[in-house]
């Protein structure tokens, strides 16, 4: 018998539709989003030019600039938004000619390799994605389909503390391949397995992936249009906590075991449901909307996990970086004075050790091959967000972990933008410069996020107003911009709710900057493996500037409170504006202090549901 | 119904900001913002409200008391020139 897991409940799990296309939708988004931008425009010209109070000239910059930044966002993202262009589904591939041009080469049937990347997951973990790579679908038999499990732990049995990874795969009747050393993590991981394969297309999973049936059969077709490098499927996680009833919340934690006081809470509380998805993980925001949206401008970056990718594409650019390597070394040799055999040696030498390296050799190693990929001037790859799901993977089930894996994400691309920033690189187009420049500069947002924080504070304990007055003027131009703006966003993001991805965009905003610190203070940036089990407890921690700021947010109020009883206050409008405020700020935060206390409920309890 | 849950917290957003402003407006025509007339309660000084309440008893009692005959016209003069150089040097010490 299969071994149980914590996901197992969530097995018989349907995953989502996309979103269907629908062209007057993205007209009214467009309007909607050109108005946006005058509104917004109109808006800050007025807070610039007109309402700064000069009484607290440091409180009124300081926010007037990070309602500024946060406009660029704005901007950035109805861009980013604009238009949908959903590539056209193709019956799958048979012959290698569908794909490439032969120049004279005999045809053949294409070959597809499926490789499951490992490090330290439970190997009955892994067996699953296994078996359901192993179920995958093909209409033609004369094609190829190998599946290796591509193991970095090296646990082939010659440590007997670690489980036997090879066993499992010699079991189940795929091929395992190893290496000696972990350089490049996961990306050096890849290039190990195309060194050792021959694919001509290869599709990635995580050792928790688990394709659909029908994966190859629903992917491969789009590489008939010779210009695309890769296809990426959206990361379905099947496992995103379920609602709990809010009585049997308040039962288990406050441990009540009277019946009578169960019966009568559970009258009360029953139909309130709450935890739904409790750590933001639903990921179709991002699939559906981000990256799907970013087909239109060839924008879509790979995710690493369900994707497919075309070989010679990906080797097409290694081969040019190390070209370009050798080419620059032997410059530097040229310029020693060196004669040219010493030349000649030198740069033999240099052949030998210098490695191709297919994946960029990074934290975030989809985005910045994708980034290259993108920028080929020879070639210009093209890259297909595929709409609909064709692979369940699983989530993090503890803000641990959570933080550890946005926290990666988050490092990961501020290297890029601080090394190799995509918005200075020759050979993206204008709007995939945009589009890359919004993924990185999501990453500021905690700066502008924290000043949002702390402005109702600031004026609770200061009581000075970062606008000279709460007048009809500053309405007038707020208001607008800011309703049609939320207007803008629900018709871009029509079909699903952004609640849980508003809340973790503004409570996340600690773990961001430590991430931006990070990296600006040059610090290597580390492939954290996410865990793909739960870990209760050690999350305290994580919560403390959240707990600190609502805190003292709540003596603000109370501090306020007791000024205009005692008729001492010079603007209770702006308590009352700023009180609004930090309401939804305590929101927002209140999400990850509850997840970092959630625990699954016990059985009996979730039995209940 | 459950397919336009999405729109549940836009609404509810757009909602709260109406109404937050009604309630800002409704509050500056009942109680008008003054900045500079109030302090905290963290400071030292005397709040300037208090002075001025001592300002319009004290003018109330003078009234009073010409009014009702304890003050001549010439005490009263002189009582108003007294309270006016006050008033002054308040203000310059502002």
């Amino acid at each position: 018998m299969a071994k149980q897991f914590y996901f197992s409940r969530y097995e018989k799990r349907k995953p989502y539709k996309a979103i269907p296309d629908n062209k007057y939708r993205t007209l009214l988004f467009q309007s909607c989003g050109i108005l946006t931008i005058a509104l917004g425009l109109a808006y800050l010209n007025w807070r610039w030019q007109y309402s700064l109070n000069y009484k607290a000239l440091w409180f009124s910059l300081l926010l007037v600039i990070a309602e500024t930044l946060s406009f660029f966002s704005t901007i950035t993202v109805i861009i980013n938004f604009w238009s949908n262009k959903d590539a056209k589904k193709q019956p799958p591939v048979h012959y290698l000619s569908e794909i490439e041009d032969l120049q004279n080469r005999e045809d053949r049937p294409v070959k597809i390799d499926v490789f499951i990347a490992t490090y330290n997951e439970d190997v009955e973990l892994v067996r699953y994605s296994i078996i359901d790579a192993k179920q995958i679908q093909y209409p033609f038999p004369d094609v190829e389909i190998k599946i290796y499990v591509l193991d970095d732990g090296r646990r082939d049995g010659r440590n007997p503390a670690k489980e036997n990874m090879k066993m499992v795969a010699e079991q189940e009747g795929v091929g395992y391949l190893i290496r000696e050393h972990n350089e490049g993590y996961k990306a050096g991981n890849l290039k190990n397995a195309l060194e050792h394969t021959e694919g001509d297309l290869f599709a990635i999973l995580d050792a928790d992936t688990r394709a659909f049936p029908e994966f190859l059969i629903h992917t491969t077709g789009y590489f008939k249009n010779t210009k695309v490098a890769w296809v990426q499927t959206p990361q379905w996680f099947y496992d995103t906590t379920e609602g709990e009833k809010l009585s049997s919340v308040i039962i288990s934690k406050f441990k009540i075991s009277n019946k009578y006081a169960r019966r009568f809470i559970d009258f009360i509380f029953s139909k309130i449901k709450v935890n739904e998805d409790i750590f933001g993980n639903d990921p179709q925001l991002f699939y559906d909307v981000i990256l799907r949206r970013r087909n239109f401008h060839n924008a879509a970056f790979c995710c690493g996990a369900g994707s497919v990718h075309r070989r010679e594409a990906i080797m097409s650019l290694a081969v040019r970086d190390f070209a370009d390597e050798i080419k620059k070394l032997e410059s530097e040799l040229i310029n020693k004075h060196k004669n040219t055999k010493e030349i000649h040696d030198q740069t033999n030498a240099l052949l030998l050790k210098q490695e191709i390296i297919p994946f960029k050799f990074h934290a975030s190693e989809d985005i910045y091959t994708s980034i290259m990929l993108h920028a080929d001037k020879e070639n210009r790859w093209e890259s297909i967000q595929h709409p609909d799901i064709e692979c369940k993977m699983l989530s993090t089930q503890d803000l641990d972990s959570w933080i550890k894996q946005h926290q990666r994400y988050a490092e990961g691309s501020l290297d890029i933008a601080f090394k190799d920033n995509p918005v200075l690189k020759k050979g993206l187009t204008i709007g995939q410069k945009i589009c890359y420049f919004n993924t990185i500069w999501s990453y500021f947002a905690p700066f502008w996020i924290l000043i949002f924080l702390l402005s109702p504070l600031i004026f609770f304990f200061t009581l000075s107003l970062p606008v000279k007055a709460y007048s009809f003027d500053f309405f007038k131009y707020f208001l607008p911009f800011q309703i049609l703006n939320t207007i803008t966003l629900a018709i871009g993001c029509w079909g699903i709710s952004t609640k849980r991805g508003d809340q973790y965009y503004i409570s996340g905003f600690w773990f961001m900057l430590i991430a931006t610190f990070s990296v600006i203070s040059r610090k290597k940036v580390k492939f954290n493996v996410t865990p793909k089990d739960i870990h209760i407890g050690k999350n305290t921690k994580h919560i403390l500037p959240h707990l600190i700021i609502i805190g003292l947010t709540l003596a603000g109020i109370i501090y306020n409170i007791i000024l205009i009883i005692a008729n001492r206050h010079p603007t209770p409008s702006g308590f009352t504006a700023n009180t609004f405020w930090c309401l939804f700020n305590i929101i927002s935060l209140s999400i990850m202090i509850r997840a970092a206390y959630w625990k699954p409920l016990p059985l009996t309890e979730a039995n209940q549901q | 119904m459950k397919k336009y849950k999405f729109l549940f917290k836009p609404v509810f957003f757009i909602l709260n900001l109406l109404f937050a402003t009604w309630l800002v407006f409704r509050i500056e025509k009942i109680t008008p913002s003054d900045f500079g007339r109030y302090r905290s309660l963290f400071e030292d000084q005397q709040p300037v409200i208090q002075h001025h309440t001592f300002n319009k008893k004290f003018l109330r009692k003078l009234c009073l008391d010409y009014k009702t005959g304890t003050l001549d016209s010439i005490k009263l003069e002189q009582e108003l020139d007294e309270f006016l150089v006050r008033q002054q040097r308040i203000s310059m010490e502002k």
